[in-house]
């Protein structure tokens, strides 16, 4: 009998082989297939069999396909994986930003330095009015420059909100595959079955998922893996997947999830990679960049307004705006003449700031100055509404309150008003005001002579002077918003270098401990295959010796 | 562990693309000539670039004016040149009327030629320089010098200009007077109230009192009125003098605008510009990596086990 059992062994070596030579010319074929993990057939000998006091072995028995694992390494590849999304879904906006925000021959530095430079030209030649046509034509080229810098950032943030609701979709259909693969290995591990291939797709739809949404993940059993975002919203249970529902909201697109009937709202905290990065940009930088923006340009029209508005056009009129006027608060009272030391002495309160009036300075104008030396967060200036002057106090931030107590200088009470300052309806959309050129104010003097070019040399020295933020000139605060944007891309740049460098040296160790080597295939298939033949030469030496064993009986 | 073809590729594929990505920054900086092309190039110098290159335009600007104000003042001293030579004809005339070889028909001569003199004062006084009078303070566009019929047959002269004096910037803050008002050169009122200051010489005043003195044959005012002709040529000396001495800072200012000028497109190139040696040198290093890199490329699709087993 123990020649048949020989034959079995020798079958078995046959087979066994055979399935090697299967297991790695699946291998040579998976070469290039993203995330797939090597895979070995394992072996045991075949169980011995006590025949007369002897142990024969039985061949030997292939158990089943293992695919190489390292999970230490599929972990970091996920977390990384994260991290290089949120810095690589940050670079494109970051360099159309930066396209925006140039530094160049063309930029808003120099759109503002050709305003203040038109005045400048216009005190050398203060009655010419082709001077007095490039001040208005270059102010509005400037307010121009500063609604296209506006546009650009909103295109920006257009094109981020439509890239999230692009990817919308196809979360939704990753996390149903997650789950729908984590019910397929649930399958087949209880039928005893080793489910590689899938298990293998399962890893390189979190990677990916990942890369957009940030993702933890967590084995609950069963071969099963729970998905869950950074900030600790599940988002894959079992069989399970939640679904994720874009809705625009002030223009730009929130997510929420929804699993049944309960829906989560969220922000760019609850995730990380692509989305994180595109929410901050969005959310966050984006924003303060148009309040930077707004800030500066509410600087310029403001402090060129009170200026202007100091100064004498050519017919002798005073008190009209350049541009536009933001809003304000303005007195109700009206005066006759801004210059008579004829009000009230006494102390004002703006904004918590002090202002003492005295005999010295008890005029519209003297108030107006004194106020403009205070520390109160306004712009102080003189309106004439054609008929009176009246006290206007525009703050320095856009749109901030102005609380002012005038009660000492009863002159601002009159019996037909209630005394008080009223707000100003401000204009949204800014631009110049004077509409011919004889209405620019470059005079100093009440009788508005051409030659007198006091007040524009006064409306140009404002671009040397810090009147942003009391430190910063225009040009300066521009200039801080360029390197703002600067500096983060080059972070950026940086962070995304150094993310996707770890990520290939990531993707490399899980190569070399789980990857396809096609030398190492093509030197197995050798080894299979001679063991192959050996197994068939002893099957056909068994068969010899049948052959003559029943030969014995002739 | 071990290494497979896909981490080779891999190794190389990334370095491929952050050579070729060093090229194209390269080749920009070679072509544009400058090393800041965006924002992020060089945060940090942003500001700097920015603020040179606005006190470059702003200082071609002020040079653009002062040199146009050192014109107006070339104008302006010929102009008073021109109005002390009229002083001191009249005072030649007056010295030959005193003298006492003028008989009275001389003296009636002397004293028409006075008339004339005064005649040229006030066409000096209301000259005008590309259009604008050069005498009418800020008032350019007025006839600063108006005759008031008085009854007799000569006439007085009433200033219609103002008291301002048109000024050029020589640097931040510092103002150079260009032009004289009318008031003070020609009338002594340096506060334009339409009386002649204490210290002042009415030159047209002086000029009609010497007429009459002459025709009078009045010796004593003809004496005095001497004197006074000399205190208005002091008078239009010392503001000439005052205006050179201003031409002569706004000469020196524009001296030092321009040599701070190149400064700044010193500084400014600097921050801004490559410099082309050294660009060129690494682009051709980065060239000779790019092509190290490519051939290691193809050196490996060479190398195959499957070429050794056969």
């Amino acid at each position: 009998m123990s020649l048949n059992i020989a034959l079995h062994a020798g079958l078995s070596g046959v087979l066994t082989h055979q399935k090697q030579v299967e297991v790695t010319g699946n291998n040579i074929a998976n070469v290039n297939t993203p995330g797939y993990s090597r895979q070995t057939l394992s072996v045991s000998p075949g169980k011995a069999l006590n025949i007369n006091g002897l142990l024969l072995g039985q061949g030997v028995d292939a158990e089943t396909v293992n695919r190489e694992y390292d999970k230490f390494v599929s972990g970091q590849l996920v977390e990384q994986g994260d991290m290089l999304g949120h810095e690589e879904a940050k670079s494109s906006p970051l360099a159309e930003i930066e396209r925006i925000m140039g530094i160049g021959e063309d930029s808003l530095a120099s759109e503002i330095e050709g305003f203040f430079g038109a005045w400048h030209d216009l005190s050398a030649n203060p009655g010419g009015s082709v001077e007095r046509d490039q001040v208005i034509y270059k102010g509005e080229n400037l307010l121009n420059s500063f609604s296209q810098l506006e546009s650009g950032l909103v295109d920006v943030r257009r094109n981020i909100n439509d890239s999230l609701n692009a990817e919308v979709n196809g979360i939704n259909l990753k996390l149903q595959k997650v789950a729908e693969l984590n019910a397929s290995i649930k399958d087949k591990q209880s039928l005893g079955h080793v489910a590689n291939r899938d298990l293998d797709e399962r890893d390189v739809v979190i990677k990916e998922l990942s890369e957009i949404l940030g993702m933890q993940t967590f084995e609950t059993g069963q071969g099963q893996v729970g998905l869950q975002l950074p900030g600790g919203v599940p988002l894959v249970q079992g069989n399970r997947a939640m679904e994720f529902e874009g809705y625009y909201e002030g223009g730009n697109l929130q997510v929420q999830i929804r699993s049944g009937d309960v829906v989560l709202e969220t922000d760019r905290t609850n995730f990380g990679g692509k989305f994180r990065g595109l929410m901050e940009l969005r959310d966050q930088f984006i924003p303060e960049l148009e309040q930077d923006l707004d800030d500066l340009r509410h600087g310029i029209v403001t402090n060129v307004n009170a200026q202007h508005e100091a100064g004498y056009d050519l017919d002798g009129n005073t008190g009209r705006s350049f541009f536009t006027r933001p809003a304000s608060a303005q007195s109700e009272t009206g005066f006759a003449d801004p210059v008579a030391l004829a009000l009230d002495t006494g102390d004002i309160e703006i904004n918590g700031s002090t202002i003492t009036i005295d005999a010295q300075n008890n005029s519209l104008y003297g108030i107006r100055d004194a106020i403009n030396d205070s520390d109160a967060g306004v712009i102080a200036s003189v309106v004439h509404d054609g008929t009176d002057h009246h006290l206007d106090l525009t703050p320095k931030t856009r749109g901030a309150d102005v609380e002012s107590d005038f009660s000492q200088i009863s002159d601002f009470i009159d019996e037909d008003t209630d005394g008080d300052f009223f707000d100003a309806a401000g204009s949204e959309q800014i631009s110049v005001a004077i509409d011919s050129t004889d209405q620019v104010a470059a005079a100093g003097f009440p009788e508005g002579a051409p030659g007198d070019n006091v007040n524009a040399m006064a409306i140009h020295e404002l671009n040397s002077s810090k009147l942003i933020n009391g430190d910063q000139t225009f040009v300066d605060a521009y200039g801080r918003i360029a390197a703002t944007v600067g500096t983060e891309t080059r972070r950026n740049t940086m962070a995304r270098e150094g993310a996707a460098d770890t990520m290939d040296q990531l993707e490399n160790l899980r190569e070399s401990m789980v990857g396809v080597s096609l030398e190492q295939e093509m030197i197995n298939l050798t080894l299979f295959q001679r063991g192959f033949e050996a197994s068939s030469r002893f099957v056909q030496t068994i068969d010899e010796m049948m052959g003559t064993l029943i030969g014995l009986k002739r | 562990m071990k290494s497979t073809l896909a981490m080779n590729y891999r190794m190389l594929s990334s370095n491929l693309e952050r050579s070729s990505n060093r090229l194209y920054d390269l080749r920009q900086q070679a072509a544009t000539g400058k090393q800041m092309n965006r924002p992020s190039d060089n945060p940090s110098g942003i500001r700097p670039v920015l603020d040179y290159r606005v006190k470059t335009q702003a200082a071609e600007r002020s040079l653009n004016q002062m040199s146009m104000a050192q014109g107006e003042m070339e104008v302006l001293d010929s102009s008073l040149d021109q109005v002390e030579n009229i002083l001191v004809a009249a005072k030649e005339t007056g010295i030959a009327a005193i003298s006492g070889a003028a008989n009275e028909a001389d003296r009636q001569t002397y004293a028409d030629k006075i008339g004339q003199l005064r005649e040229e004062l006030l066409q000096a006084a209301n000259t005008q320089n590309g259009g604008k009078y050069m005498y009418a303070g800020y008032s350019e566009s007025t006839v600063p010098f108006r005759t008031v019929d008085d009854g007799t047959e000569d006439w007085d002269v009433e200033y219609d200009g103002d008291g301002h004096a048109k000024t050029v910037d020589i640097g931040t803050g510092n103002q150079v007077q260009v032009a004289l008002p009318g008031n003070e050169l020609f009338l002594g009122d340096y506060d334009n109230d339409g009386i002649t200051d204490a210290d002042g010489e009415n030159l047209f005043a002086a000029l009609k009192d010497f007429e009459a003195a002459i025709r009078n044959n009045d010796k004593a005012a003809m004496n005095n009125g001497l004197e006074t002709l000399e205190e208005s040529a002091d008078q239009v000396r010392r503001l000439r003098g005052r205006m050179g001495n201003n031409a002569w800072r706004i000469e020196r200012a524009s001296e030092q605008l321009n040599g701070a000028a190149i400064e700044f497109e010193k500084i400014l190139s600097s921050y801004e510009d490559a410099d082309a040696l050294e660009v060129f040198s690494q682009l051709v290093q980065q060239e000779t990596a790019f092509e190290a890199a490519l051939n290691v490329t193809t050196r490996i699709s060479k190398l195959s086990i499957l070429d050794f087993m056969r």
